[in-house]
């Protein structure tokens, strides 16, 4: 962790609003990513995004070790997923999801439109295959693949055993392979 | 070992997740199995699509947002310290109210005196009045009318602080 990581940390502990402030702005795209990646919506990522820094708002003076931040905020971002994708269990339909996503501007730079084109059907591939994951599968792929977090760190956040986290990573990869299978242009343009 | 038991070795092996024991041990098997050889490409690949995902732009207020939700935050959830600290400013303004009604403070002190003399009296009294309704009525009334004047000033004091932070 950098300096002015744990800079940013400490002074929004010290408890001033333009300091917290900061702090928002510093881990807003590392906690949205996370909220993402889990719930492939962006209204609910963003409202589960707002949700965890009230959270560590109020909670952030009782943080003893600044370092420990990241993975604290990845764990109130991945319980507050799990809550929001059982609120949201009976009425979102995949056909609202790819809807809402449609409309939404790209976080990529531009590319050709022909390049453009054959990225945004790859997306909606594998997109829709993530879909299908169970939630605990996506949220272990999610922070090891987005965020590069260890068997044991996921463990942590997630309160289960290090040895579920490599299961579900096998099986969430297996799940996605299966499912892209056979769409071989898919892989030939990952490579 | 079996391809079957290879296969949860092969998803630890690209997150560097193995024993030594475990990577010599998959590194024979994939010497003479070319299906798992091609089934870990496959899920190398996998990982990079989903690692190259496209994530929307998140909205530009989001942040903006969040700060005022944290303005409308109850009190409460500041914690009791916030209180206490609200109290004491309270006392602390009542005090300079008193010293400033009475002329060098003569007055202050004489009530001061007053109520040292006095303070097993006052302490007694709470004691000695009679548990009527009437008096049950008055003395919940102060302490609810005492309780809402904590809080509101509070609010605006706590309300003005952030959004001087914020908006200079």
């Amino acid at each position: 962790m950098k300096d002015a990581d744990l800079e940013v940390i400490s002074r929004a502990r010290d408890g001033s609003p333009t300091d917290f402030e900061k702090l928002i702005n510093h881990y807003t795209r590392y906690a949205y990513k996370i909220a993402y990646g889990i719930l492939l919506n962006r209204a609910d990522a963003e409202e589960v995004v707002q949700e965890a820094f009230l959270t560590v708002y109020q909670r952030l003076a009782g943080l003893k070790n600044s370092e420990a931040f990241p993975s604290w905020l990845a764990k109130i971002i991945t319980n507050l997923c799990f809550k929001q994708a059982q609120k949201n269990r009976p009425h979102i339909s995949l056909e609202n999801l790819s809807a809402d996503e449609s409309k939404l501007p790209a976080a990529r730079p531009d590319t050709e439109p022909e390049t453009a084109l054959l990225n945004e059907e790859k997306d909606a591939l594998i997109r829709r295959a993530v879909r299908e994951l169970p939630l605990g599968y996506r949220a272990a792929l999610v922070l090891r693949e987005f965020e590069g977090y260890s068997y044991t760190e996921i463990a942590a956040i997630m309160d289960i055993p290090p040895g579920t986290v490599k299961s579900r990573l096998h099986k969430a990869r297996a799940l996605l392979a299966e499912k892209l299978g056979p769409e071989r242009e898919v892989y030939d343009d990952a490579l | 070992m079996h391809c079957d038991q290879v296969r949860p070795l092969l998803s630890a092996s690209l997150d560097g997740e193995l024993t030594a024991r475990e990577r010599q041990s998959l590194e024979a098997h994939l010497e003479r199995c070319p299906d798992c050889t091609a089934y870990r490409e496959k899920i190398n690949r996998v990982g990079r699509l989903f690692r190259e995902m496209e994530i929307p732009a998140l909205s530009p207020d989001l942040t903006g947002r969040i700060m005022a939700r944290i303005i409308r935050q109850p009190v409460l959830n500041t914690g009791l310290f916030s209180l206490l600290g609200t109290f004491m400013l309270l006392a602390f303004l009542a005090v300079l109210l008193l010293l400033l009604l009475s002329p060098a403070g003569g007055l202050l002190f004489a009530l001061l005196r007053v109520l040292e003399r006095n303070l097993s009296a006052l302490l007694n009294l709470g004691t000695k009045l009679p548990v009527t309704g009437t008096n049950l009525f008055w003395s919940t009334a102060l302490l609810l009318f005492s309780g809402i004047l904590f809080y509101a000033l509070h609010r605006i004091m706590r309300a003005e602080m952030i959004g001087k932070e914020i908006h200079p």
